[in-house]
């Protein structure tokens, strides 16, 4: 998914073809509502925020400077939606219920359940600005610059915040729990 | 004891960018430092779990919200090719354009105003067009049960309205037999700013133009019934309104108003 084939839709879209939006949706709900659920910890809000992002993208599509990737410019509205969502939200789920995949072994399942589950709670226990890198890092795949354009913080601060998560992460999680399925 | 050297060299490590003067560093520190040694094997046991966790998958909806969400969005993401000419979208940020008085014709506590502002192109007298468009598409308007259809001629414009209903959504189609090739800009709005959602598209080539709305989005608003009111703008700012009122079970066009003037003197 290059951003020209991105940039291409995007001038479909500006030109009455709302549809083409459709497919840009589709190139980017599962990684942008993947982060959202990190970040937020939880199923409906993470939808939520993800559907909000898509369509505030939309109706400010005409100020999308193309010099950004879109996937890089939603990420960062969905920075403020997910901060706007966490200081609103109420409850959280299990998200490692989300997480079952069939035709796997029950009790590797489980186990890797397991772990996603205590790995989720202590992201979930960062502070958020360490938490946003982190996802932004591992579960939206961006790199540092990005990162960097996403957050509106440089470089070398993203660097500092995704080391100091992973050792806050590693210190928070025994090395038993980590190995549970290895 | 890690120094903060040792840690950043474990981190550039496990990014994969180290040097390989570093990697000789980091190993001999590694071959010398058990806390080191340890910490470096945790954080590289976490990198590798945090790179494998499963994706989930979006909820099977979310795409047809957002596609929703974007037909009745508040802003239209079109290009505005002729600022200079009169844009309707732009009329309701006009003081001199007082909703007050078009609110009034609707006797509902929510009023939804649609408009359709039509723009001849060049000369004005190219052959013969049907506006012809989607912004949701044709398929899914065909599964709709129609409500209503109608044909009415408003300022020298054939005017086909078909108002239909798929599950929640009423489903408003304008087919507009046009002399000129034109642009056609649809907007809504309703009373109650909190629960209002609007389309607003262009088109530069002609186009049938459905607009959908999700009752849901309305309904603190409209209780399942309310208003609407189409104003047909000419290039020269003439307008006619058409006033809707639209029920939960049915769609009756009420009556068509003549109103005489510039849009801006709609007060």
């Amino acid at each position: 998914m290059s951003n020209s084939e991105d940039i291409k839709l995007i001038e479909e879209c500006l030109n009455g073809e709302s549809r083409a939006f459709g497919q840009l949706v589709e190139r980017y709900q599962k990684p942008l509502f993947n982060a959202a659920l990190k970040i937020v910890n939880d199923w409906d809000t993470a939808k939520d925020v993800t559907q909000t992002v898509f369509i505030k993208a939309y109706e400010k599509l005409d100020t999308y400077n193309r010099q950004y990737k879109f996937f890089s410019w939603i990420y960062r509205m969905a920075v403020n939606e997910a901060i706007n969502a966490l200081r609103h939200q109420k409850s959280n789920v299990d998200l490692a219920e989300c997480q079952l995949e069939s035709g796997q072994n029950p009790e590797k399942q489980f186990k890797e359940m397991k772990t996603a589950e205590r790995i989720d709670q202590a992201l979930a226990n960062l502070p958020i600005d360490y938490r946003m890198v982190t996802v932004f890092y591992y579960f939206a795949n961006l790199a540092y610059d990005e990162i960097s354009f996403v957050l509106g913080i440089p470089e070398k601060k993203v660097k500092s915040r995704l080391y100091s998560a992973r050792q806050i992460l590693a210190k928070s999680l025994s090395g038993k729990e980590l190995a549970i399925n290895d | 004891m890690i120094s903060d050297k040792v840690i950043e060299l474990i981190n550039r490590d496990l990014d994969g960018i180290l040097t390989e003067k570093e990697k000789q560093e980091l190993n001999r520190e590694l071959e010398s430092n058990l806390e080191a040694r340890e910490m470096s094997g945790k954080l590289r046991l976490l990198h590798r779990k945090l790179s494998e966790m499963v994706k989930v998958e979006p909820p099977a909806d979310l795409k047809d919200n957002v596609m929703h969400g974007i037909y009745g969005s508040r802003r239209p993401a079109v290009k505005r090719e002729n600022p200079s000419k009169s844009n309707i979208l732009d009329l309701f940020t006009l003081p001199r354009f007082k909703l007050a008085g078009m609110f009034a014709l609707g006797a509902a506590a929510a009023v939804l105003f649609l408009i359709v502002t039509q723009k001849l192109g060049g000369n004005g007298h190219v052959p013969a067009e049907q506006l012809i468009g989607t912004i949701i598409s044709p398929e899914i308007a065909k599964q709709a049960e129609v409500i209503e259809a109608k044909v009415l001629t408003i300022n020298n414009h054939e005017v086909s309205i078909r108002t239909s209903r798929l599950e929640n959504t009423i489903i408003a189609e304008f087919e507009i037999s046009n002399e000129g090739e034109g642009i056609i800009q649809i907007q809504a709005s309703s009373q109650n700013a909190e629960n209002f959602k609007f389309s607003a598209v262009k088109y530069d080539a002609p186009k049938i133009i459905y607009a959908n709305f999700n009752i849901d989005s309305f309904s603190a608003a409209l209780e399942g019934a309310g208003s609407w009111i189409l104003i047909f703008e000419d290039p020269d700012g003439t307008c006619k309104t058409l006033e809707m009122e639209l029920k939960s079970e049915d769609s009756v066009i009420k009556e068509v108003i003549d109103v005489q003037g510039k849009a801006s003197e709609n007060s």
